[in-house]
């Protein structure tokens, strides 16, 4: 009889086994597998526990509510965007069906605040715990601003996108991007949407990559002053355009003029492509690269709660003059975001520091209490306030006599730069190049730094300038 | 809200409920570990203190192979009947193949009948299924006897 | 006498926990649920009256088994509760039944040593209620097993759990040679092939482990068990390969939400269930056992997880267990070897029944329509557990 007790034993063991490693793969799914499961979009438990919270509001820098939230039933409650079409991108949506993008994905958590219950939360007052409402954000937006921005980009009919900051510290006073669409309304618009070619998801201000163009020039004066000594007293002889040895390419002027012996300041407020293209194939790409990658080309920008592309600027051969030249105009292989050009602009207002770009400023709790502030953060000197103040005077010329003349606005001294740059569809005539302004005023004390791009737009002295003076005189009301 | 005065206390009970059902699971659990462990110790201790009882032969039959005064220790099963593969072969007559069983269990001594033909007794009276022993006892398979002795 | 003292801890121990979770029902409706209390109060003088009298009467006997039942039954029937009372007082009819028939085996049986010789009838009845859904059957949650005779329906192949293995104990309880194992190999083989036709697989599965268990404990030849195993592999992969509702189960097991509108929404509930629950659960009254398909059942499990936690699953699972270990136990002692391999059988048929729900629900392996021993709802699945347990019982009674 013994032998089957010895058996009965092993089987024992067997059997032990198998519950122990029933109870690892159970330990395995919940520790590895359990969050991702739980997260899952169709679990309709997390939403429920969710929609217990009301979810929070998303406020302007003055207070004034974009959001609202109602809730219909105990387990429903319905998200509306009353900021209008010019907010839609910085606050993007929250939907079950379409899931959630912009500040309303990056700080979910903090707008659901509570719904997370933990097991301690079941102590606490139940009463509490029914009528849950989520924390608040506050913008650094200025309604306003952004209205007008968004306003004024669709008057022209054409894509585009504007930013506008505040040099000292990196708050966003405005982020427009067109074409909008209206977040209310995603189910009956989606179709619409989603196969609209001019792809209005798209938060241009912050993703949309095009060639920059004469704003450039900015940073490729950096880079001269930086790395030539007395650049700015050297003369140098226009004569309409730059021929290169071995190619049928020539480099030419805007409109082909010539305008003779120019130093650098005149250079800049004349936009003289060829003095730009002679300046970059001094420099070598190896040094402008190095300047625009100071600017942040090429490098991941750091921000909360929003995603800003990187900007690219190419590395070239030094055989390839022709490249070399167009890179220093703003050409070639370079593209740059509005919002870069924007950190560009503001960091020459700022003595050569770029300041952190931010969108929020505070959370706070339903109860009114401010939960967190975001602080100022400088990204780092770029470069110095004695070039900074060079290229502070030259664009201030751009405004008084050169290029940007529309932008100027009386009482206010406006420095700025123009940019025309072209792209593909513009360099076979298809279709007018991109009308590009960057900016800051007024030019002793800047409280606003600005980048307006317009697709397409023609001339970045007509078309972006004229905007950028309804721009600042709309700041400066 | 400044301060909800009427907590009701349902609101701490049920948590602490919830938490009392998990661990009350596992208090159980380790209840019964615990008891099981004990019986095993226990077990091996009783088992080596055991008693060991045996058969004395007091009454044999004319021509059988036992003895009066015979001792069968019983440390395991003991078959008792006329076949030749019983523990105790019994030429007794009266004794069926297969007659009876004594054995161990536990902390206790059984005598069972295996549905011999005339039965067997303790102490005069017929066993049925099977009966504990104690030291004294008389067991009568046909003519023949035996005492259980410690 | 000290054991006692611990033992009546034990039992105070299951009232705690049968009160407290009926409490945790009482308090979490509006007027306060007395349905509850009422609901525990008779459990506990359910199972402390079968435990006296197993207790009193038979003290020789297991002391956990019945303990154990009583700590499943209260959780089965306080989950129950929750998602619905008027299933809650049908399980404690069915409780009350089993217990009742528990009882009644320990009592009344005689030595089972005698019931070895019953072979034949053992094999016939196993091949009726085998085969019986398979032609007068309907389909239920996706299987062929169930049949109903007037106004009673139950599963065929439950009953049929319990005389095969008494077959198989009654059929290797005599085995010497290998020519002894072709008639029970023959059996366990239709049985199997019956329930895959039935589209059974959990109760294939079962089987297939009662009988590979037995096997191994009569003969102590690995090489068999290891053949068995080969063939069990060539079988799953025939089987993938044949029939399109093996390939179905294989393929949600692998991704529930690849066919998340149909086939693969219950597992795919029961999995955001068990991790929406996380470690201490989501609390009683707190998940949602609605978005749970067949709940009182086969979902169970996940249903109890949901709520009170993973930790209580493992509790769950380390507690059947225990109860394996109990009743295997009662094999280890007895002397008779019908009575043994009856232990066995119905100890791992159990087990079994454990491993492949437990492990279905949590995606551990391919779900298949099975229930939780004593906590599932179901008259049928009760009165098997129960009957198993009873003959475990008394066996321990004689070891």
């Amino acid at each position: 009889m013994n032998d089957l007790s010895i058996n009965i034993k092993k089987v024992l063991i067997i059997f032990l086994f198998l519950f122990l490693a029933l109870i690892s793969y159970f330990s395995y799914f919940v520790i590895v597998k359990g969050e991702e499961v739980a997260n899952n979009p169709r679990n309709q438990r997390l939403a429920a526990k969710r929609n217990a919270v009301l979810r929070g509001t998303i406020y302007d820098r003055d207070g004034n509510a974009l959001t609202k939230s109602i809730r219909v039933d105990r387990s429903t409650q319905k998200r509306e965007y009353i900021g209008g079409l010019a907010f839609t991108h910085i606050i993007g949506y929250n939907s079950t069906k379409y899931g959630r993008t912009g500040l309303e994905e990056t700080y979910d958590k903090e707008l659901m605040a509570g719904s997370e219950f933990s097991f301690l939360d079941r102590f606490k007052d139940s009463h509490k715990l029914k009528n849950q409402v989520g924390n608040s954000i506050k913008l650094t937006i200025n309604s306003q601003l952004q209205n007008l921005a968004y306003d004024q980009l669709r008057s022209t009919g054409k894509n585009g996108a504007i930013v506008a900051i505040n040099p000292k510290n990196g708050e966003i006073l405005a982020l427009a991007s067109n074409p909008s669409y209206d977040a209310n309304n995603l189910e009956k618009d989606w179709q619409a949407i989603t196969s609209d070619s001019n792809k209005p998801l798209i938060n241009r201000a912050l993703s949309g990559m095009y060639p920059p163009g004469s704003t450039f020039k900015v940073i490729t004066t950096v880079s001269g002053l930086e790395n030539l000594e007395g650049l700015d007293y050297k003369m140098f002889n226009d004569t309409g355009k730059l021929t290169f040895k071995g190619t049928n390419y020539t480099l030419k002027n805007y409109g082909g003029s010539a305008t003779g012996k120019i130093n650098l300041e005149k250079a800049f407020y004349k936009s003289v492509n060829t003095y730009f293209g002679n300046l970059a194939m001094e420099l070598t790409n190896r040094k402008l690269k190095n300047t625009a990658e100071k600017f942040y080309f090429n490098q991941k920008i750091e921000t909360e709660g929003f995603f800003i592309n990187p900007s690219k600027f190419p590395e070239i051969a030094s055989s390839d003059i022709t490249n070399i030249a167009q890179s220093g105009i703003g050409q070639s292989e370079i593209l740059a975001t509005p919002m870069q050009m924007a950190l560009v602009a503001s960091t020459i207002a700022n003595d050569g520091v770029m300041m952190k770009p931010k969108l929020v400023s505070e959370i706070i709790s339903s109860e009114g209490e401010t939960l967190k502030v975001i602080p100022d953060e400088p990204l780092g000197r770029v470069t110095s306030k004695e070039i900074a103040d060079k290229i502070t005077g030259y664009m201030r010329k751009v405004v008084t006599q050169g290029t940007g003349t529309a932008a100027s606005v009386s009482g206010i001294e406006v420095c700025g730069k123009t940019g025309t740059a072209d792209h593909a569809r513009s360099i076979t005539n298809e279709a007018a190049a991109h009308a590009w302004f960057i900016g800051f005023a007024p030019q002793d004390d800047p409280q606003i730094a600005i980048a307006i791009i317009v697709e397409e737009g023609g001339t970045g002295g007509t078309t972006a300038a004229r905007i950028a003076k309804q721009i600042f005189q709309g700041a400066f009301k | 809200m400044a301060g909800d005065i009427n907590m009701d206390y349902s609101d701490l009970i049920k948590p602490i409920l919830g938490v009392l059902v998990i661990v009350i699971i596992y208090v159980i659990i380790f209840m019964a570990l615990r008891i099981m462990y004990k019986d095993v110790k226990s077990g091996d201790k009783k088992k080596s203190l055991k008693k060991v009882y045996g058969l004395e032969v007091i009454s044999v039959v004319e021509g059988s192979n036992l003895k009066n005064g015979n001792i069968v220790p019983i440390n395991r099963v003991i078959t008792l009947g006329r076949k030749e593969d019983n523990l105790v072969i019994l030429n007794d007559p009266y004794a069926s193949g297969y007659h009876a069983k004594i054995y161990p269990k536990n902390t206790e001594y059984f005598v069972e009948d295996l549905n011999s033909t005339n039965g067997t007794l303790l102490n005069d009276e017929y066993v049925e299924g099977r009966v504990p022993l104690e030291i004294g006892d008389e067991i009568q398979i046909g003519s023949t006897k035996f005492r259980v002795i410690g | 006498m000290k054991g006692k003292r611990w033992e009546s801890r034990l039992l105070i121990a299951t009232y705690v926990l049968c009160f407290a979770m009926f409490g945790s029902l009482y308090l979490l409706k509006e007027p306060y649920d007395t349905g509850a209390v009422v609901m525990a109060v008779i459990i506990c003088l359910l199972f402390t009256y079968g435990y006296i009298i197993i207790r009193k009467f038979f003290p020789d006997g297991d002391k956990f088994i019945i303990m154990f039942t009583a700590v499943f039954a209260v959780i089965g029937i306080a989950t129950l509760y929750r998602i619905d009372t008027s299933v809650a007082i049908k399980q404690v009819v069915w409780y009350t039944i089993g217990m009742t028939g528990f009882i009644a085996l320990v009592v009344l049986l005689p030595d089972l040593k005698s019931f070895g010789k019953y072979k034949y009838f053992f094999m016939i009845m196993t091949l009726i209620f085998m085969g019986m859904a398979t032609f007068i059957g309907q389909e239920k949650n996706g299987s062929k097993n169930w049949v109903a005779l007037g106004p009673i329906g139950f599963q065929p192949s439950e009953f049929g759990k319990i005389f095969f293995c008494a077959y198989l104990a009654s059929a290797l309880k005599d085995y010497k040679k290998f020519k002894d194992l072709i008639q029970p190999a023959v059996i366990v083989m239709i049985s199997l092939l019956f329930m895959v036709l039935q589209t059974d697989l959990g109760s294939a599965l079962i089987f297939f482990g009662i009988a590979i268990t037995m096997l191994y404990i009569s003969t102590s030849k690995s090489k068999y068990v290891v053949i068995c195993f080969l063939l069990l592999a060539v079988g799953a992969v025939i089987s993938y390969k044949l029939f399109p509702h093996v390939r179905v189960r294989v393929n949600i097991w692998l991704n529930p939400w690849s066919d998340y509108d149909n086939k693969g929404y219950q597992l795919a509930q029961s999995l955001m269930a068990i991790a929406t629950g996380g470690f201490l659960g989501s609390g009683i009254g707190l998940g949602y056992p609605e978005l749970v398909p067949v709940q009182i059942s086969d979902f169970i499990f996940s249903v109890i997880v949901e709520e009170l936690g993973i930790i209580v699953g493992f509790g769950i699972i380390i507690l059947y267990f225990l109860l394996f270990y109990r009743c295997m136990r009662a094999a280890i002692f007895v002397q008779d070897r019908f009575s043994q391999l009856l232990a066995v059988g119905y100890s791992t048929m159990i087990a079994c029944q454990v491993l492949v729900i437990i492990g279905g629900v949590i995606g551990a392996i391919p779900l298949t329509g099975i229930t939780l021993p004593i906590i599932s709802y179901g008259g049928t699945s009760m009165l098997t557990a129960f009957f198993s347990l009873g003959i475990i019982q008394k066996i321990s009674e004689d070891a």
